[in-house]
């Protein structure tokens, strides 16, 4: 192959590479680039997070979920078959980088109702020693996204953590923090101008089939770490389950 | 019954007073003390009276304080049960208690382990094995600024008067406004206070995993087409004859000739018509250039009459030498101290020191933070129209009738347009020298 021969077809792939990142990536305007958008497969991002060094594989990261009003939120510890159920507001450690499928039921607004959201992060906090649990990410769920999933759409939510100077003016009433935004616009790109991306959110109204475990929906599973912590909320209780969910007197403090 | 605290229990509110214990530490000496000034309160008056003003200048009254409460409870160290118990207002004392982290009796401040959350040597950001620690090993708001709720200092552009208009007042800027004896405006920054507050938000896109996927199969179309053009581009490279190109390239060669010219004027040397005579080698002594004999000088004297005994050893010439050693006195005459005393006042004007501090270090959404500012006149001259200004930080909302002072005042309060207030002090007297005052004020967390 002669030079110039050579010279053309590496022009043709770096061409190529810069056309598939231009496809994915977004500049934020901002002095940053988001190479990847919320639609890149589960667990992408986290691992990108991983790799960048925002935190360590065995880093642990309370997560609190809550529901509009009351329910019941499982996780599961590692595979389907330990569930560990916790009453809303429910909070349990997660590793970030690695997906993790919830289960939300007993939801008064959809009696009978069973939702499966994923939660994958790809940061953490750093909060002060011994503060850890006090201050958890926060990952709310709102009735319209159940409404949502219960008709078939894909919510894909991307929890960020404010910059305390930059937050929006009709976020300071006590109202619902978040914003929407046109499918084809990058989710990852916009909360990272508005603050520090935390979480990826996706819920849809996909049910797994009980009978032929489907092992791409609930991913290849990582450990959960319980920890008391008293909530405040309407229900704060541990549930007992027919599966053999953990009940919390075997749980201690963690070791610090 | 006595209460002991240990480091680690003061750990926690020892940064967040440490700045008020400086500005105690000077300003005691010429004012009274805080806990005596603090003694008062100046709530804000109502709403109504508030809007009948135009100016929103609002007159506050001294008022004594209702409540104080502690920021942290006291603890006390019990031997029976090697722990610390805590003694809360009810009176009730825990007879259970289990440790979430490891044992550390207060006698032991040294040896206590350390937390084993925070890792030595983390993946961080800023080098490979290198540990994300501050001064005390721990996370801190240099680090990760967005989880905390900073107040305080002089953010982006510092705050200046353009015609006497005040500018470049932002969000979490705090500063002490005064006018000194010459009449010159000038402004003094806080330091910076930060509580340990995150604050979550989403953003969300909601679409259809169907019609997702339909766009995707046009976009494969796309790509397909891409290939056709790789063709097309190869065969048009064919066409190209870089050697025809290449022959109608020529070099020309120079047309002209440098030609370098002789210079006609020849340098003539000329020879030195003066000889100065130098010392001999031999004579190059210290007695012979400066008159005097010097130490050095005696072994080559020495040298010298054993040569010339040795030369008319057969003469039998008596040598006779006499050295005469100057006495030297030396006296050192020194200055006494001299004591000048100026009754005069310093030209110097005056300079207020402005230090804000929080009872919290970590705070969720809802929670009170009661924030404490100290000024103190440093300079030799009383200082007037002092002014400190707060602009609070969007997620502090201000808890009406919270802000206090130990001077008489005014507090007006101005919307900053960012959702949340501007306060502002404004002390009726001048600040003498060497004097100082605190101002206090409760804001939420949102």
């Amino acid at each position: 192959m002669s030079r110039a021969m050579q010279a053309f077809v590496a022009a043709l792939l770096w061409g190529g590479i810069v056309s598939v990142a231009a496809a994915q990536g977004t500049n934020t305007g901002h002095g940053r680039y988001v190479p990847i958008d919320q639609y890149v497969p589960p667990g992408i991002a986290g691992q990108m997070a991983l790799q960048a060094g925002k935190a360590g594989p065995n880093d642990f990261q309370p997560v609190r979920v809550k529901l509009p009003t009351t329910g019941t939120v499982t996780f599961f510890d590692g595979t389907p078959q330990r569930p560990v159920e916790l009453a809303a507001p429910a909070q349990a450690g997660l590793l970030v980088g690695r997906m993790y499928r919830l289960r939300v039921t007993n939801l008064p607004e959809f009696p009978g109702g069973e939702f499966y959201p994923s939660i994958e992060l790809v940061d953490r906090l750093h909060p002060p020693p011994g503060q850890a649990e006090r201050f958890p990410v926060e990952v709310e769920l709102f009735p319209e996204e159940f409404h949502g999933a219960d008709n078939g759409r894909m919510i894909t939510k991307v929890v960020y953590l404010e910059q305390p100077n930059l937050v929006q003016t009709q976020h300071l009433h006590g109202e619902k923090r978040v914003i929407d935004l046109a499918p084809a616009q990058n989710a990852l790109a916009e909360a990272d101008v508005l603050g520090r991306p935390i979480a990826i959110v996706r819920m849809g109204g996909r049910t797994p089939d009980v009978n032929a475990p489907d092992w791409q929906f609930w991913g290849p599973g990582a450990p959960i770490r319980l920890t008391n912590v008293s909530i405040t909320g309407p229900q704060t209780q541990f549930r007992g389950s027919p599966r053999g969910v953990i009940q919390p007197a075997n749980f201690t403090s963690p070791q610090r | 019954m006595p209460t002991r605290r240990t480091l680690f229990d003061l750990r926690p509110s020892a940064f967040a007073w440490s700045g008020l214990a400086l500005a105690l530490s000077c300003g005691a000496c010429a004012s009274p003390s805080v806990a005596q000034r603090a003694d008062t309160k100046f709530p804000l008056t109502t709403a109504a009276t508030c809007s009948a003003s135009e100016t929103g200048v609002t007159r506050i009254q001294r008022q004594p304080v209702v409540d104080t409460h502690p920021a942290y409870l006291c603890e006390q160290y019990d031997p029976a049960l090697n722990r610390q118990s805590k003694l809360t207002d009810s009176g009730i004392q825990q007879v259970a208690y289990q440790n979430a982290g490891p044992a550390c009796p207060p006698e032991a401040i040294t040896s206590c382990p350390p937390e084993a959350r925070v890792p030595f040597s983390p993946v961080n950001p800023y080098g490979i094995g290198m540990p994300v620690c501050d001064v005390a090993c721990q996370p801190s708001p240099h680090h990760y600024p967005d989880e905390y709720l900073c107040d305080g200092g002089d953010r982006e552009i510092p705050v200046h008067y353009y015609e006497d208009e005040r500018q470049g007042l932002d969000t979490e800027d705090t500063v002490a406004e005064f006018t000194d004896h010459k009449g010159k405006q000038r402004t003094s920054k806080s330091n910076k206070v930060c509580v340990y507050a995150p604050r979550f938000a989403s953003v969300r896109s909601v679409s259809l995993p169907h019609e997702e996927g339909t766009i995707v199969e046009v976009g494969r179309a796309e790509n397909t087409a891409g290939g056709n053009e790789l063709h097309t581009r190869l065969a048009a490279n064919l066409k190209n004859k870089n050697v025809a190109a290449s022959g109608v390239k020529m070099r020309s060669r120079a047309s002209g000739l440098d030609n370098e010219l002789v210079p006609n004027v020849a340098a003539q040397r000329q020879r030195p018509h003066m000889h100065d005579k130098v010392l001999n080698l031999f004579q190059d002594i210290v007695s012979l250039q400066a008159g005097t004999l010097d130490q050095g000088d005696m072994a080559r004297l020495g040298l010298g009459i054993q040569a010339a005994h040795f030369w008319s050893k057969e003469q039998y010439p008596v040598i006779q030498g006499k050295a005469v050693q100057a006495a030297i006195g030396q006296s050192e005459i020194s200055a006494s101290a001299i004591t000048v005393i100026d009754d005069l006042k310093s030209d110097q004007p005056g300079k207020l020191r402005i230090v804000k501090v929080a009872d919290k270090e970590s705070a969720e959404v809802g929670e009170i933070v009661t924030f404490t500012i100290r000024y103190d006149n440093l300079g030799p001259r009383e200082v007037t129209s002092v002014r400190i200004v707060d602009n609070l930080t969007p997620r502090l909302e201000y808890v009406e009738d919270s802000a206090t002072s130990d001077r008489a005042g005014k507090l007006v309060v101005q919307d900053n347009g960012e959702g949340s207030l501007v306060m502002i002090w404004e002390l009726d007297d001048n600040l003498p020298e060497h004097t100082g005052g605190t101002v206090t004020f409760q804001a939420r967390v949102r």
